[in-house]
């Protein structure tokens, strides 16, 4: 079995969606909660929003993984991104802090912040790279794996890292 | 086998064990993080906010005194300890009430509010030497904070106004009151969110 890049940032990319997605679905409840919170949808389309958000996410993810529908799941993933950074910014702006994001999956808890902006716009251009020109450098199938894994391991713990420093500031501030 | 290959699977064997090490290691501090923070006095939702004025009471205290709270009526900011003379805790933070009275004197009041038959107050009052606080017996002081669990206590200011209030259950909830009121936040929960 053989592989390329793409397949490598693909899959990665398919992980952390799949796990979001999962995660919304399975605490539906919780993320319907952090929906209405953000008071970007009106009302009553909150339900229906929570239910839509993790499927396209979800189709995003099932969409990355084969080579075929690849191109799809592209432009999915960078439209559910794109949403959820358009949310973050606009409740930054309005001077909140103290509103969970509500990403689920590897993320955990934490409150919005401009580094989650950053993290979204990094996972973009892992995203356009895998549809890119040096995607098609070919890998061994096991080192795809492998690596998509590690890129996986890699985000999850920097994703806890930063929750970890944004707990740590008040305390910082109060010493 | 080629050796290559062999130093090359054991290679990422490695960094993927190493990626769980890194993961389960930030999870851990985050853990802790959870587990540090500190809770200070826990504020119920309900009752007067702070911020809001609270209702007039015109009390009478069981030394004789005349005690007013709320809205109309208060010389100046009073601390009032919600308590009952079969809650142990209460009882343990009584001296560091009558230190604080002494170190507040003219600044802050400490009233005593609790309710309940009066013959047994009189008697906890005296065996606890409580001479000096205004002792007042008030269900409706109760129900109008909210009080659900004791020891609780409410900061007014002199214009009768909320300044902090929570469960307190050591001295330095007690005196977290006084920093919250200081600092202008509603509760430590509060000041923590704030500053995040």
């Amino acid at each position: 079995m053989s592989g390329t890049v793409a397949d490598l940032l693909a899959w990665a990319m398919a992980l952390l969606l799949l796990a979001g997605a999962v995660s919304k679905l399975r605490e539906r409840g919780e993320f319907t909660l952090a929906v209405e919170a953000y008071e970007l949808v009106p009302e009553r389309a909150v339900g229906a929003f929570a239910l839509g958000f993790p499927l396209v996410e979800l189709a995003a993810g099932l969409l990355l993984l084969p080579a075929a529908t690849r191109p799809w799941g592209v432009v999915l993933a960078l439209l559910v991104l794109a949403a959820a950074s358009a949310a973050i910014f606009v409740n930054l702006r309005r001077g909140r802090r103290v509103l969970d994001c509500g990403c689920g999956g590897l993320s955990g808890r934490q409150p919005i912040s401009g580094w989650l902006l950053l993290r979204n716009a990094i996972l973009a251009l892992i995203l356009l790279a895998a549809v890119g020109p040096a995607a098609v450098l070919p890998l061994p199938g096991s080192a795809a794996v492998l690596g998509a894994l590690v890129l996986v391991l890699v985000y999850a713990a920097a994703d806890q890292l930063l929750a970890n420093a944004l707990r740590m500031t008040p305390v910082a501030r109060a010493g | 086998m080629d050796p290559l290959v062999v130093s090359h699977a054991a290679l990422w064997v490695a960094v993927l064990v190493l990626g769980v090490a890194v993961l389960a290691l930030a999870r851990q501090v985050g853990v802790l993080h959870e587990r540090v923070a500190p809770m200070g006095a826990l504020v119920m939702d309900s009752g007067p906010k702070v911020g809001e004025t609270a209702p007039a009471f015109t009390l009478k205290a069981l030394g004789g005194e005349t005690v007013h709270l709320g809205a109309e009526g208060m010389r100046r900011a009073t601390l009032v300890f919600f308590m009952s003379p079969t809650c142990p805790v209460c009882r343990k933070l009584l001296p560091v009430l009558k230190t604080m009275r002494a170190s507040e004197r003219g600044r802050t009041e400490i009233v005593l509010a609790s309710d309940g038959d009066m013959t047994e107050h009189l008697a906890y009052r005296q065996k606890q030497g409580l001479e000096e606080f205004p002792y007042v017996l008030s269900t409706e002081l109760g129900m109008t904070f909210r009080i659900g669990k004791l020891p609780y206590a409410v900061l007014l200011d002199a214009h009768g106004t909320v300044r902090a209030k929570g469960l307190v259950n050591s001295r330095e909830q007690l005196e977290s009151l006084f920093t919250a009121d200081e600092l202008g936040v509603a509760s430590i929960q509060d000041y923590l969110q704030k500053a995040g």
